[in-house]
């Protein structure tokens, strides 16, 4: 046969990478180890006699920054302290689903990420996780973490999971537009209206919000409901006292939907914009506000510009400005683990001592449901970022002004059809009677399922 | 004069699709010497300073050494099984007598309709009894028979449309079945099983699900699943992406290049003369 | 015994896709009658399943978003690819240069061409901006994937882009094999450029054609990537095809017994497409 120029030239090519990458699959182990942590040595909690125990642990795809800043503040400080427990983190791209797939098969990590908080129910029910009461009793968590956040993990009164950052809906603006423009950030539904229709008559984009993925619309949910309707009403709805039709929740959706209709929301573009996009018109000072949560604060960094933040303005007389929380994601023991005291221990070392989570969010991690002294941040951290995990942990104190977030206080199948459905009201598909009759059809079943809102 | 003026016609539509073809991939390979912030304030555009780094820092964060050799191994792996198994079935099915040539037919069209992440699930569970997770053997037998109906039907309508004077030529010279097929039909299909290497090769390097559920150490896992590194739950570093995307390419495209001669090859054979 | 040794050749092939995929995809006849969420126990349900689906308008705008995909990808691709084909065949210099240029869309891989296009089509960021600034004003305030007219051709174009260059190598491939010979009794008979390729090259090519139409019409139900990776299937179920529609039952909303019974539903379906196309074939048409 032949052998061709091109033949050759694919040989060598071939030759060559696999050279080379010979000689960089070496150097490729070593990109993961990092210099240590300025956290105290501490000194190792286990004994030479402890058997080594490995700890499988999966978390949904992170970008390296945030893989090193896991390392840095949980992983390695722990591996130090208990030697004998080896921790295996792994960052997965669509983890849910791949967990899913091994613990159906009767494997499985032994800990892993549990993005929906909606989802646990479900795992609960077919066995897959583990009872964390023990745990909770043995490490004292109710005392450390949340109330709201260790019951927002619970089944039936039992707790399946532990939950991991929480989290605010808050309002930001480009507070040198404000400025330039002598405005003031808004107060209530009136203010907020005048004001985006000014910044719209000046060609800015009055609210950049990407929901090119539907589950984010999450937000905007959160912020009308609980500042049109009100906490109490949502609560009411929750627990069966109220209709999601009626009055003031008709009343949170018809102005979303005029705020839509207007162009107030991305220019109508929701479906076309990423969270990533819609960060980029922002940091590029092409829109006014932006709706996004107090995870901002590890991306502070790439703000260009004064930014202001706040809480979202009240939108109905009687209903004070309201700040929804709730937790992000949580993390569960798979009921076969073999390591299931070890991933419990790894679980409470995380939640321990303060000055390291502190360090960790100056990292640009989230938060975790507990109060932290705020005087532990580090100094290097960003004021900004301080200033926004302060509001964050001030929301939480205060109880007139905390409001609820959709993926955490509502069952699953309800806030999945509110999301999945408000681009069909937005392009007028269906009314927003109509949208919530369906809504309160689903919450109808999720009630009878035995969903119980969180808070007594 | 008219061949001039067709000529020109010819080559004036096929550049102006060939710049709708090219454009988006000539954007990522510009867009991988640029950084983050520039890219995100503007699409399309020149690199105001080359970032050359780009490259090094991709290649090391998506640790894409040990991927590349995972990828070419079990590319490679993949398509000299499918080629194999389905050259034979191929030629069998169409050029030999053989029993329920129909059934088989419809067996593999109707094969198209499986949803593949239909199997996951049972897929996942037995390979697990069996050892095969995580492991380089498990991927490439279940690569293997995807990727083996659509390019089995390929296969079989190309042998198809081989004249039958071929047949008889090596028939008459006293042939058995595997010598005709291997010393005639097998050059002549040079073009198709280079087209078929070359469909599972790049199946296989792109592909995704599978790859993603059934490799889970970091030093068994492919080129297609070192994307994800950067990209966060709410922000991805498009600069890395692009770059990514211009390594995750340039290797197929040389991979086709050097089977362009196959194609050329196979032209200069053509039919039969007389 | 020779026929026996014969079928042998086709046993690694099915073997092996029937003990990997067919097997376990069988496990959808019986998941198809049952409520489960993919978790833990399957309840059966008997006909539920199937009721449902006849009354779920969302499956059936799904179907109806796929039968236009088909229709596009039926026509645009394999004209083009045809076309192109043939005028490369025609082409001597620059033909390499041509057909790597064709065909390099097809190497990229789904999420980054998605992403990409996304860029393209955004609204703000994208070529809207540089239609504008080039004075197109009518275009650059066109939204791709936020209009929910256009936004399953705009992901369309992308799958298109991806996927016609490789028609089109498989078109050459075709091409080469067409016997010169046909074609010079055909000149010598006096036939035309058009007479020529209506009664020599289609018909010797037809097995190759008939193969991507088959292709096509199943490929249709399980196109997946592209659509989930741009739009999801929305806004508004505007560009929600089959695929997405089964996998968003199954994975999203955990109705996994459901999500298996539209999948069966259209696989049986396409069986039974491609055994009347069977029947037809016994009447004419080589397949």
């Amino acid at each position: 046969m032949k052998i061709s120029l091109g033949r050759i030239s694919l040989i060598c090519m071939i030759v060559a990478t696999t050279l080379i990458v010979a000689g960089c699959t070496g150097s490729s182990n070593t990109a993961d180890l990092h210099s240590g942590s300025s956290a105290p040595a501490d000194a190792p909690a286990s004994s030479p006699q402890d058997e080594p125990v490995t700890v499988t642990f999966v978390w949904e795809k992170l970008t390296d920054e945030e893989k090193e800043a896991w390392n840095e503040s949980y992983i390695e400080p722990f591996q130090r302290k208990y030697p004998h427990i080896h921790i295996d983190f792994q960052s997965v791209p669509e983890a849910r689903d791949v967990v899913k797939v091994q613990l159906v098969s009767g494997q499985g990590p032994d800990l892993f990420i549990m993005a929906n908080p909606a989802d646990l129910k479900e795992y609960a029910d077919a066995g897959l996780v583990a009872d964390l009461d023990p745990y909770v009793k043995k490490y004292g968590w109710d005392t450390i973490m949340f109330s709201w956040a260790l019951d927002a993990t619970k089944v039936n009164g039992t707790t399946y999971a532990v939950p991991h950052g929480y989290e605010a809906l808050l309002l930001y603006y480009n507070q040198d537009i404000m400025d330039r423009n002598g405005w003031q950030a808004p107060q209530n539904g009136e203010q907020w209206e005048e004001i985006l229709k000014q910044a719209q008559a000046q060609d800015l984009i009055p609210i950049a919000y990407g929901a090119a993925d539907p589950a984010y619309y999450e937000w905007i949910i959160g912020y009308y409901l609980n500042n049109f309707a009100g906490a109490a009403e949502i609560k009411k709805a929750l627990q069966g006292h109220a209709k999601l039709t009626d009055p003031f929740f008709q009343g949170a959706f018809e102005t979303m939907k005029q705020h839509w209709e207007a162009g107030y929301i991305s220019d109508k573009q929701t479906a076309a914009l990423s969270s990533d996009d819609s960060r980029s018109l922002f940091y590029q000072g092409k829109a006014l506000f932006t709706f996004e949560g107090s995870w901002l604060a590890g991306e502070v960094d790439n703000i260009p510009f004064n930014f202001g933040v706040g809480s979202f303005p009240s939108l109905r007389e009687g209903v004070p400005s309201t700040v929804p929380i709730g937790i992000g994601a949580s993390i569960a023991i798979n009921k076969s683990s073999k390591s299931a005291d070890a991933a419990a221990e790894f679980l409470n070392f995380i939640y321990t001592e303060e000055q390291r989570i502190a360090e960790s969010v100056g990292a640009g991690l989230q938060p975790l449901s507990r109060t932290v002294d705020a005087a532990l941040f580090p100094d290097t951290m960003n004021p900004k970022a301080v200033n926004i995990l302060n509001i964050l942990q001030n929301t939480v104190k205060d109880p007139a002004h905390v409001g609820y977030t959709p993926w955490t206080f509502f069952p699953g199948k309800t806030d999945q059809y509110l999301y999945d459905n408000l681009n069909s009201v937005f392009y007028g598909k269906i009314s927003v009677s109509e949208y919530l009759q369906g809504a309160q059809e689903i919450l109808d079943q999720d009630l009878k399922d035995g969903f119980r809102f969180i808070l007594p | 004069m008219k061949s001039a003026l067709s000529n020109l016609s010819r080559h004036v539509v096929l550049g102006m699709l060939a710049i709708v073809q090219i454009a988006p991939i000539a954007v990522m390979v510009i867009n991988s010497l640029r950084s983050d912030t520039e890219i995100k304030a503007g699409l399309i555009g020149w690199p105001s300073a080359p970032v050359w780094d780009n490259y090094a820092a991709a290649w090391v964060k998506g640790q894409y050494g040990s991927a590349f050799v995972n990828s070419i191994l079990i590319g490679i792996l993949v398509s000299l099984l499918v080629v194999a198994c389905n050259a034979m079935a191929s030629y069998a099915m169409t050029k030999l007598n053989i029993y329920g040539h129909h059934f088989f037919t419809a067996y593999f069209i109707s094969a198209l309709a499986i949803p593949s992440f239909a199997i996951m699930v049972p897929l996942y569970f037995v390979f697990q009894k069996l050892g095969l997770v995580n492991t380089h053997a498990g991927i490439v037998i279940i690569l293997a028979a995807l990727n083996i109906p659509f390019t089995l039907l390929f296969l079989r309508a190309f042998f198809l449309g081989i004249p039958k004077e071929l047949e008889e030529a090596a028939k008459i010279d006293g042939c058995s079945e595997f010598r005709a097929f291997t010393s005639i039909l097998l050059p002549l299909a040079k073009p198709i099983v280079s087209t078929v290497i070359l469909i599972v090769f790049v199946a296989t390097w792109n592909e995704f699900l599978f790859s993603n559920t059934f490799l889970q150490s970091d030093a068994l896992r492919t080129v297609s699943l070192r994307f994800y590194h950067f990209q966060g739950k709410y922000s991805s570093n498009l600069a890395y992406i692009f770059t990514a995307g211009c390594m995750t390419l340039a290797p197929i495209a040389a991979l086709f290049l050097g089977l362009q001669r196959s194609f050329i090859d196979g032209m200069m054979q053509g039919g039969l003369k007389g | 015994m020779k026929k026996l040794r014969s079928t042998l050749f086709v046993l690694p092939s099915f073997a092996l896709h029937f003990f990997i995929v067919t097997l376990p995809a069988c496990t959808l006849f019986y998941y198809s009658f049952t409520d489960w969420n993919g978790l833990g126990r399957p309840v059966f349900n008997a006909l539920d399943n199937w009721t449902r689906m006849l009354k779920d308008a969302s499956f059936h705008q799904a179907i109806g978003n796929t039968l236009v995909w088909m229709l596009l990808f039926l026509t645009v691709p394999l004209l083009l690819g045809l076309f192109v084909a043939l005028l490369l065949t025609q082409t001597k210099r620059s033909q390499m240069a041509y057909r790597t240029i064709f065909f390099m869309p097809y190497v990229v891989p789904a999420v980054i061409a998605g992403k990409l296009f996304l860029v393209f089509y955004n609204p703000f960021l994208g070529i809207a901006q540089w239609f504008d600034r080039i004075g197109l004003h009518a275009l650059g305030g066109i939204s791709f994937i936020g209009n929910e007219k256009l936004a399953l051709y705009a992901v369309a174009f992308v799958d298109n882009w991806h996927w016609w260059g490789f028609v089109m190598v498989l078109m050459l491939a075709a091409l080469h094999q067409v016997d010169a010979t046909l074609h010079e009794a055909a000149i010598l008979d006096g036939a035309g450029r058009i007479r020529r390729f209506a009664s020599v090259t289609i018909p010797q090519i037809m097995p190759t054609i008939m193969t991507l139409i088959m292709f096509t019409i199943i490929g249709s139900f399980l196109t997946f990537d592209y659509v989930w990776i741009m739009t999801q299937g929305g806004p508004a179920g505007a560009t929600e095809i089959a695929a997405t529609y089964i996998y968003k039952q199954s994975f999203l909303k955990l109705e996994t017994g459901y999500a298996s019974s539209l999948s069966l539903a259209i696989g049986l379906s396409c069986v039974a497409v491609y055994l009347a196309l069977r029947v037809l074939q016994k009447r004419g048409v080589e397949v």
